[in-house]
């Protein structure tokens, strides 16, 4: 596929500084609460999988100077070290990464000897994110994960003794059965390993998981809404007082450590996805990959891409950008930024609004309702030239959303 | 005149009244079977062509009877419920006589009853007709004892049929020649007639249905309609044979329809008196009232805009029926809607299920209520159906009361009469009808019985007693009105007005209802039951903590959409009191009852 004929995604980008996702969809097990798109017992397809992306990112019509690469899953370390070296100096020749560029592979604590991890170093990956969910191996069989708490620990002294010096452990919390003192010791473990930033994810119950099948036979039984939110705020006045600056929902970071790749998806930068299941936003569209791997395979060797573009009108786009920027902690939003976005001669948004038709008189009048509504119910503050979310707007900030939704 | 017998059937539902009717009409050569069919299809003919629609199983036939003479015979029919028991004796008016049809296997029942008593309030002959002798389990002779002993009839003559198979309705027939007697009248009298159905026809407005007492009818005659005042030039005449087939005089003791571009049916009321405009009778037949509805509701799209469907639905129904009421009524809780008025409980359903059905809407109905007297300091009485109405300050309160016939297998005496002190009932009468069969009257109040009463009868009874009621006037009683607030602001769809003693109950109960189905929103939302500004029960719906998705997954914006999407559906079948969120299910759970 020769340069400058690709339509979709890959035609617009010509400015430098996306951030680059590369998607690895194998897992040694599924976890009962996983819905994203992995998939155990597939390693045979590790080999065409592996030429698929490639092929993906030789013909992604892309400039250099990406800002990040992220390479996650599923579990990108279950791939052999030499696939992912072939996919990595793939993606240094086609998006030549600034200098600076943070570059991440996550890993499983029960697939990473120190030995592969000298070898992600040498790749050229200069940031590790460890599945560590808990310190407590009964809470890890809750969450049916394949590892024990004894190969966080070592899969975490591993890395900085291979070197890493930018690691990043996942937790969760809000398991069935799980005290706020039993997640309470959780942190301060974290903690205490001292890693430059820290994910905490509230268990999130999905449907067509066997955690949703045993949570509604009442097999197992979460911990109550009041549980829930002291443990949300155990996390953030405990990892504050450790130094860890509070700058999404769910993540926490030393000073200057933000995940610069996430940083991407909530400030609503473009970033390119590659593999299956993997996402893009392009100048000012979506595009999906299929989550099937031998789907997404199969769009790569027949058409040479596979992302299908999600249909959105600018009212959706609109609420797309504020529901991932709003999720960005005591991070002001500009009236100013909203209009340069959507309200330019050249992006002005044109819908039917209950009071008829409305051109471009920018976002503060076209949301004024819900600006007056979340100001009212106090979760937001809002002046002249933009507004910032309260701690009870990032509590609430579904109903934010929705308040935006219904202008 | 001799040559004419007007009668009706009248039965307790299932008894085989339709069946009987149509095995008459096959024995008068009115319809074989062969021409069945293509009589459903000149029905259709005769609405497009001449607009005349066919409603009533009203129907002329011709008989010869073994004694010779040929006979017209007018089967007058009559609705088959309860809650029409004033139109059933309004048909019951145009008849000398009755059958009085008994299932052999089932023996009497209590419409048999009430019908029974209809009849003999008017002096009517009856014949006892015991029916289905075919079934295994028939029982003619229990049953005759039944009726000597139950309705003091004599049942030696009660004639043997089987309505399936066709046996003894010749003998049905004879006797209703020889024992029911010819109409009296004269022809030569200024006209007086009987308005016995009417209804809506689109190509010839209102055709009425009317048998003669005195006088003669002839096309382009001026009649004025004695109760409603309206005034009318005949155009058609004809009677049902059952087809309709024109005429051009009739006189009395006839059953004749006629149109006469009448446009709203208001102006033809079932019992009122038809008379020439010109020549008006003296004696207008007796006791013209209107039936007065006795069951109210209001009734509300659930999707706010089929509000003007509703209003259309309504007004095509009310073509056909004016005995239902409506008005528009605005609920802050409910949006736009209509108060509506009907008969009875039966009636209320009916049309509830024709605008689900036939015009396809989706409607949330407030709990059934009835008319109250209320009777003020001053003595001034009001009359209010809808709870939201009583005022704040009166004497007291009237409540209207029934009076409810049960006939059943003895062994649910016992929850029966649990139910009917549950009921706030008295008990009139136990009677045992047969070995195993008891018939049991008691008053209750229509309010109670409104609510649930005949679900309840049947689920403790399996099914196998029958119940027949008349109004009884009314009643002082201890009634307070009962208001739901949520987070202090009453509700109006749910206001009731329930007796003083079931009120903390009632209230309970409604208030543990709501809070499981109202769900929970940023703030506490308490769900409270008053009476005045006493609050009687109390629940809260603890406050949501939070509403945030933990994690968006990479960029993948589509989940994060999609759960909004649902969430925002979610709302907008929800009803806002205050600030407070209310999904509609609510409210239809604690209305349903
Ligand atoms: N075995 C038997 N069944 C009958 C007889 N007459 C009516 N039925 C049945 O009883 C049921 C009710 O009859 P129907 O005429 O509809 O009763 P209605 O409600 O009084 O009009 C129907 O299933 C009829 O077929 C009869 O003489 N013998
Ligand atoms: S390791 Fe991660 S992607 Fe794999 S099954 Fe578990 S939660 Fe899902």
């Amino acid at each position: 596929m020769g340069d400058g004929v690709m339509d979709g995604k890959g035609s617009s980008i010509d400015k430098p500084g996306a951030a680059v996702y590369l998607h690895v969809p194998f897992c040694a097990s599924k976890c009962y609460y996983c819905d994203f798109a992995s998939y155990e017992g597939q390693n045979r397809l590790m080999e065409p999988y592996t030429n698929a992306i490639l092929s993906e990112i030789a013909s992604a019509h892309a400039a250099k100077g990406a800002t990040s690469v992220y390479m996650g899953g599923g579990t990108p370390s279950m791939l052999p070290a030499d696939k992912i070296a072939k996919i990595m100096s793939a993606v240094k020749e086609r998006f030549a990464p600034a200098p600076s560029a943070e570059i991440t592979i996550e890993a499983n604590p029960d697939s990473t000897s120190r030995a592969d991890l000298e070898r992600y170093l040498q790749i050229g990956f200069n940031r590790l994110s460890i599945g560590v969910q808990s310190f407590e191996d009964s809470m890890l069989e809750k969450l049916g994960r394949a590892h024990d708490s004894k190969k966080a620990t070592a899969a975490f002294e591993a890395a900085r003794k291979a070197g890493f010096k930018n690691v990043s452990i996942d937790l969760i919390y809000g398991i069935p059965g799980q005290s706020v003192g039993d997640y309470a010791r959780d942190l301060e473990a974290a903690v205490l390993l001292g890693p430059e930033h820290i994910s905490a994810y509230q268990l999130t119950v999905e449907e067509e998981t066997p955690l949703w099948d045993m949570v509604e036979d009442g097999r197992v039984v979460l911990p109550d809404d009041e549980t829930m939110l002291t443990m949300f705020e155990t996390t953030i006045s405990k990892l504050r007082s450790a130094g860890y600056g509070h700058y999404e929902v769910s993540n926490f970071a030393k000073p200057g450590m933000e995940c610069r790749h996430n940083l991407a998806y909530w400030l609503g930068e473009e970033f390119i996805g590659l593999g299956s299941g993997a996402h893009s936003f392009v100048g000012s569209s979506r595009y999906a990959n299929p989550d099937d791997i031998e789907d997404y395979i199969y769009a790569i060797d027949t058409a040479g891409e596979a992302g299908v573009e999600i249909l959105a009108d600018e009212k959706d786009k609109v609420l797309d950008f504020l529901l991932m920027r709003l999720r960005l902690v005591d991070k002001k939003l500009f009236f100013k930024e909203l209009n340069d976005r959507f309200f330019t001669p050249a992006t002005r948004i044109k819908y039917v609004g209950e009071e008829g038709l409305r051109f471009s008189e920018g976002f503060k009048s076209v949301y004024s309702k819900a600006l007056e509504d979340i100001a009212e119910k106090k979760l937001a503050i809002i002046d002249d030239d933009g507004f910032s979310l309260t701690h009870n707007g990032m509590l609430f900030l579904d109903d934010v959303l929705l308040d935006f939704e219904k202008i | 005149m001799d040559n004419i017998r007007n009668f009706s059937i009248i039965a307790h539902i299932d008894h085989g009244k339709s069946t009987l009717a149509d095995r008459i009409m096959d024995v008068t050569g009115a319809v074989s079977q062969r021409e069945k069919k293509e009589q459903m299809l000149d029905q259709m003919d005769i609405e497009r062509e001449r607009g005349i629609t066919i409603k009533a199983q009203t129907v002329r036939l011709n008989f010869k009877s073994k004694n010779g003479r040929d006979y017209i015979l007018n089967l007058i029919d009559t609705p088959g419920h309860v809650d029409f028991s004033y139109e059933v004796s309004r048909s019951l008016k145009a008849c000398e006589g009755v059958l009085l049809l008994v299932d052999a296997s089932q023996g009497i029942e209590a419409q048999t009853l009430a019908n029974m008593h209809l009849a003999t309030e008017q002096k009517l002959a009856v014949i006892p007709v015991i029916n289905k002798i075919d079934l295994p389990n028939a029982d003619p002779e229990m049953v005759r004892g039944q009726i000597e002993d139950v309705l003091c009839i004599d049942s030696s003559e009660a004639v043997l049929t089987s309505a399936k198979s066709g046996k003894g309705v010749v003998d049905v027939l004879e006797a209703v020649v020889e024992r029911i007697p010819p109409p009296k009248g004269d022809k030569d009298a200024p006209l007086k007639a009987l308005v016995l159905d009417s209804w809506y026809d689109t190509y010839r407005g209102v055709v009425v249905l009317a048998r003669i007492f005195d006088g003669t009818m002839t096309p382009m005659m001026k009649v004025l309609f004695v109760g409603t005042g309206a005034e009318h030039q005949v155009l058609q005449m004809g009677v049902f044979t059952p087809s309709g087939r024109e005429v051009q005089s009739a006189g009395p003791g006839e059953v004749v329809f006629f149109t006469a571009s009448i446009k709203t049916i208001e102006d033809t009321k079932i019992g009122d008196t038809v008379t020439g405009k010109d020549n008006p009778t003296k004696e207008p037949l007796p006791g013209f009232k209107e039936a007065r509805p006795m069951v109210f509701c209001g009734l509300y799209p659930i999707e706010g805009d089929n509000y003007d469907a509703l209003r259309e639905a309504l007004a095509k129904l009310h073509l056909n029926d004016s005995s239902f009421k409506y008005e528009p009524e605005t609920s802050s809780a409910l949006g736009f809607g209509f108060r509506c008025g009907f008969l009875g409980l039966l009636h209320m359903e009916i049309i509830q299920e024709r605008l689900e059905r036939e015009f396809n809407l989706n409607l949330i109905t407030t709990s059934p209520t009835v008319s109250y007297r209320v009777v003020m300091r001053g003595g001034e009485v009001r009359l209010i159906d809808n709870p939201n109405d009583l005022p704040e300050q009166y004497d007291f309160v009237e409540e209207p009361i029934i009076r409810a016939t049960i006939i059943t297998p003895d062994e649910y005496l016992g929850a029966i009469y649990s139910l009917i002190e549950e009921k706030r009932g008295v008990q009139e009468k136990t009677e045992y009808i047969s070995p195993t069969r008891v018939m049991l009257v008691a008053k209750l109040p229509l309010n109670e019985v409104v609510l649930d009463f005949f679900d309840k009868l049947k689920s403790a009874t399996k099914g196998y007693a029958s119940v027949d009621y008349e109004e009884a006037g009314y009643e002082r009683a201890d009634l307070v009105k009962l208001d739901i607030l949520v987070n202090e602001e009453p509700v109006d769809a749910l206001g009731f007005i329930v007796h003083k003693e079931k009120s903390y109950v009632f209230g309970r109960d409604i208030v543990s209802k709501m809070r499981e189905l109202i769900p929970r929103q940023m703030f506490d939302v308490a769900i409270q039951a008053a009476i005045g500004s006493k609050i009687i029960a109390r629940e809260t719906v603890k406050a949501l903590r939070k509403n945030v998705t933990a994690k968006c997954y990479g960029g993948d914006i589509t989940r994060k959409r999609k759960l909004l999407e649902k969430q925002k559906e979610g709302k907008k079948r929800m009803k806002q009191i205050g600030r407070v969120e209310i999904p509609q299910t609510a409210f239809l759970a604690v209305l349903k009852k």
